[in-house]
């Protein structure tokens, strides 16, 4: 049975350093806590990336979301996995920050935060434009999600987890996890159906059943 | 209103979704830049909370001095309690109950009796405030920035610039000192270069390439801006050294290769940077123009017109649409 990305980057890197790093970061050793930021960061960036969908400076998130561990380190008792907890903090702060953007009143409308440079070796203009292109649209979809099934979406089939990990990070029973997964697949499916940027997502799989016919 | 699809396609629209939306991880370069930015922080954190614990370390020295003052005037049997001060120390290692402690449970002997008319005796309690571990050690320091006040107070300012060449290879506080004293020494510039040539740190990388674009504007130096760009992506202005030696094989050096190669690199570099490319784009269409790589020019120039579409109207801008078959697709 193929483990899941979570699984798998803990049995890969063996437990103990995250554990380890851990008691040296708590015991004050900034360079214990800057390992734990290189390993996790990647993550991190990616899945606050996700969450905040079309609003906040994910470099901020992020930022915050390592300041706040490390000021709160005192108080990992290490009954769950650090990867966990640190996804926790992650998921809180990101949609902290997008509460908090969204009581701001931006003049010119100017609320959203611009697209990342998708520049890239071998990359022509065109495809880098189009890359802009889907990456708005994708923002879009994500935008139109709630909160709750925007956090199952992004942690179960964006970045992997199986459910029982997304319950457990976020503390509720996997069958919940399940029913949030069933109805965010649902409303992606429709926003995307909906997305005129997204149209070659359903060109790759054919058309719906039902679709086409008489 | 959404369409309603069946649930089995659902799955399959929502997997090609998660695919493509799945988001990019940043480099190592990024993870680097972001530990940078978050050590930072962490600083400017740490020193809020500092400042804040000193008001509550003072409380907690009132605190403890009453208790303090109670048990002195319980042992000196009925005498005035002391007065107590309370002096804040940061960066001792003792616990501020230790400082207590050691007072508290001294021989009430040693305190002397109080005589009639003469003032009670001042008790002076120190209370540490614990250093965090967070505290960086002090940087060392180095000697030379005595050598360079004293050569260039005799008027040598060649040889300061040389001492400040050889102070910048393990120190990178000597790199706008020296940038300064290129300025009153231009004839030490092939010493400082040849001083630096070996180092592969970023700041005195940095500096080579700038002293070269600023200076010699040949090509060693075009040679040196690439070396650092390869070597520091990352670095805050690898970008705009790359675009300013991209300028100088245009405008001087006459390569245009070179120029497409440095504008081409200002453009992967700008994401690192977190600087608009804009600029290095329509250089690079206007150098490739003139190398005569048309498709890849419009590429740019269309790329560029989409990221500043005002730009249309420019002359220069126009000249080359107009010159690469663009100007009626506006």
């Amino acid at each position: 049975m193929p483990q899941t990305p979570l699984a798998h980057l803990v049995s890969s890197r063996a437990p103990a350093d995250d554990e380890a790093l851990v008691a040296r970061a708590r015991a004050g050793d900034r360079a214990a806590f800057a390992q734990l930021f290189t390993r996790h960061h990647g993550r991190v960036t990616a899945m606050c990336t996700r969450l905040l969908a079309d609003r906040g400076r994910v470099d901020d998130a992020v930022q915050q979301t390592f300041l706040e561990a490390w000021r709160c380190l005192h108080r990992f008792e290490g009954r769950s996995r650090f990867t966990t907890w640190l996804t926790r903090i992650a998921i809180h702060t990101c949609f902290g920050l997008r509460r908090r953007l969204a009581r701001l009143v931006f003049v010119g409308g100017a609320g959203d935060e611009p697209l990342p440079e998708l520049e890239a070796p071998g990359r022509t203009p065109e495809q880098m434009v189009l890359a802009r292109a889907r990456e708005a649209a994708i923002r879009e979809v994500l935008a139109s999600l709630s909160e709750k099934k925007r956090t199952v979406f992004v942690l179960a089939d964006l970045e992997g987890l199986s459910s029982p990990e997304v319950a457990e990070v976020l503390g509720v029973p996997d069958a919940t996890v399940r029913t949030r997964l069933f109805h965010a697949r649902r409303a992606v499916a429709a926003a995307v159906r909906a997305h005129p940027g997204l149209s070659d997502l359903l060109d790759q799989r054919g058309p719906a059943r039902g679709e086409g016919e008489p | 209103m959404t369409p309603r699809v069946p649930t089995g396609d659902d799955d399959a629209v929502a997997a090609a979704f998660a695919e493509a939306a799945a988001a990019r991880r940043p480099s190592r370069f990024e993870t680097a830049r972001a530990g940078r930015d978050l050590e930072g922080a962490l600083d400017r954190m740490e020193a809020r909370r500092v400042r804040a614990l000193r008001p509550v370390a003072a409380a907690t020295a009132v605190v403890v001095a009453g208790a303090l003052g109670v048990v002195s005037g319980l042992a000196m049997s009925g005498e005035e309690p002391n007065h107590v001060a309370v002096v804040d120390h940061v960066g001792q290692t003792s616990p501020a109950l230790t400082a207590f402690d050691a007072v508290a449970t001294a021989p009430p002997a040693a305190v002397p009796p109080a005589a009639p008319g003469v003032p009670p005796p001042v008790l002076v309690l120190e209370v540490p405030v614990p250093p965090s571990p967070l505290q960086r050690p002090p940087r060392p320091t180095h000697g030379w920035r005595d050598a360079v006040a004293s050569l260039q107070q005799a008027g040598d300012h060649a040889g300061a610039a040389r001492a400040l060449a050889v102070a910048l290879r393990s120190d990178d506080d000597a790199a706008a000192p020296l940038l300064v004293a290129m300025r009153h020494a231009p004839g030490a510039l092939h010493d400082v270069d040849e001083v630096l040539a070996p180092v592969q740190r970023a700041e005195p990388m940095r500096v080579r390439c700038e002293l070269g674009l600023l200076k010699r504007r040949d090509r060693a130096t075009l040679e040196a801006c690439r070396a650092f760009a390869q070597q520091w992506p990352e670095h805050p202005g690898a970008r705009v050294l790359a675009f300013a030696a991209g300028r100088l094989a245009e405008d001087e050096l006459g390569d245009l290769a070179a120029a497409e190669a440095e504008f081409g690199r200002a453009i992967l570099l700008a994401p690192l940077a977190g600087l608009p490319s804009t600029d290095a784009l329509l250089a690079r269409a206007r150098v490739r123009a003139s190398l005569g790589v048309l498709d890849e020019a419009r590429s740019d120039l269309r790329l560029y017109l989409h990221q500043e579409p005002a730009a249309a109207s420019e002359p220069s801008v126009r000249a080359l649409m107009v010159r690469l078959d663009l100007a009626n697709q506006d």
